[in-house]
């Protein structure tokens, strides 16, 4: 990651809660521990964007730019693949505090399917989560991702991050995740099915 | 405009007071020496404590996400645990063998308790485990000391019997002994007077 490109990314406008830096700080120290964020920060640094995980404000809006940044410099600094992107995506709702207070909603696919873009809206200030399609005999429901476009590597992480949704309330089942379209690749949103057996 | 400022400082107040909460929250799990989690109705663990980290050796980001029963070793008995806590508000002091990450088997009682959100429904349940390890160490050694000494007990009223029987059957002997005795004094006295009076017969003739 070079600072042209770092820039060029923090450009990109919108905002999300706080709490979604500690998930990635957790993976960080999970993975690599304590000395991990340390790295992470002086790159950021490094980069011209300092960031202190333990100074972030789990309910406070930060700029999604730098939560991908976060990522993308967490990847390049210890040689991550895309599998461990997935997993921090799916690890992520596992440390979300928000996410724990709002697991009232999410006690069947049918009602974590509903509220999906409810919780969206709970973290980001931008784009939209639409819960497009749940079909329970076929097994399979699909969630569309509208006005997100950040970096592809993200794409990844949302996949994660949705599995692991279907995970809580899919208990023992056979569960996948796929991207179906992809605004990187000119569709006009992302759209991620999850099947499960 | 003042209105809408009022708002942006009371929503600004009320976010501060919900990460005080959280913190208070964390705060107060990680300091609690029993390990607790909580489950959601599916009977997948949702979040855990220090202690559970400690207790079981799986991190947070390895236990969240398991089902409840997968980290026991009476998974059938688990199961029909977290069937009743469906009907239970609460249940107590429960029996069960923890499986730590490194498969040691670690003797836990499970106090379950019911959460229910504003609407009455049923949400999941939070679970405390405390390991029982040295009760039932010191339960083993009690029942082990109670079972030598019954043991030496036994031997000793085993020897006590032994001895009874040897006393009684010597006295036995002895009784039998003196009736011989008798019967022989008897016999020697008939011999004797028979012996006397044919030595008078004689004698006469």
């Amino acid at each position: 990651m070079t600072k042209q490109e770092a820039d060029a990314l923090m450009k990109i406008p919108g905002n999300i809660k706080g709490a979604i830096f500690h998930t990635h700080a957790m993976f960080i120290r999970y993975k690599q521990g304590e000395e991990g964020i340390k790295m992470v920060e002086e790159k950021l640094k490094e980069l011209g964007y300092p960031l202190k995980f333990k100074e972030i404000k789990a309910l406070k809006w930060y700029p999604e730019a730098l939560s991908v940044l976060t990522i993308l410099t967490a990847k390049d600094i210890f040689h991550w693949t895309e599998n461990d992107i997935f997993e921090m995506g799916n690890a992520a709702p596992k440390y979300s505090f928000v996410v724990k207070v709002l697991i009232r909603h999410f006690l069947s696919i049918q009602r974590t399917f509903k509220e999906a873009g409810l919780s969206w809206k709970k973290n980001f200030d931008f784009g939209e989560l639409e819960p497009h399609e749940i079909n329970e005999q076929e097994k399979y429901l699909v969630l569309r991702v509208k006005g997100y476009k950040f970096h592809p590597l993200i794409c990844v992480y949302h996949k994660g991050y949705f599995l692991r949704f279907a995970q809580f309330v899919l208990k023992g089942k056979n569960i996948t995740v796929e991207e179906t379209k992809c605004m990187f690749k000119g569709d006009p949103y992302h759209e991620y099915v999850v099947r499960w057996e | 405009m003042p209105k809408n400022h009022n708002v942006k400082i009371e929503i600004e107040s009320l976010k501060k007071d919900l990460e005080d909460l959280e913190i208070y929250i964390k705060e107060f799990s990680n300091f609690l020496p029993i390990a607790v989690c909580t489950v959601n109705p599916l009977g997948v663990i949702i979040d855990v404590n220090r202690r559970f980290e400690e207790l079981t050796g799986y991190q947070a980001i390895e236990a969240i996400g398991e089902s409840f029963h997968s980290i026991f070793l009476e998974k059938k008995k688990i199961k029909n645990i977290e069937a009743e806590i469906l009907q239970k508000p609460i249940i107590k002091d429960k029996e069960a063998t923890l499986l730590t990450k490194r498969l040691e088997k670690i003797p836990v009682t499970l106090s379950l308790s019911q959460r229910r959100d504003f609407e009455g429904n049923f949400i999941g349940y939070f679970v405390g485990l405390i390991d029982i390890t040295a009760f039932k160490e010191l339960q083993a050694n009690l029942e082990k000391k109670v079972k030598e000494r019954t043991k030496e007990l036994q031997e000793r009223l085993n020897e006590l019997e032994n001895f009874s029987r040897l006393t009684v059957g010597r006295e036995l002997k002895m009784i039998e002994l003196k009736k011989e005795l008798e019967q022989l004094k008897a016999k020697k006295q008939n011999i004797l007077s028979h012996a006397s009076n044919e030595q008078n017969k004689n004698q006469a003739v």
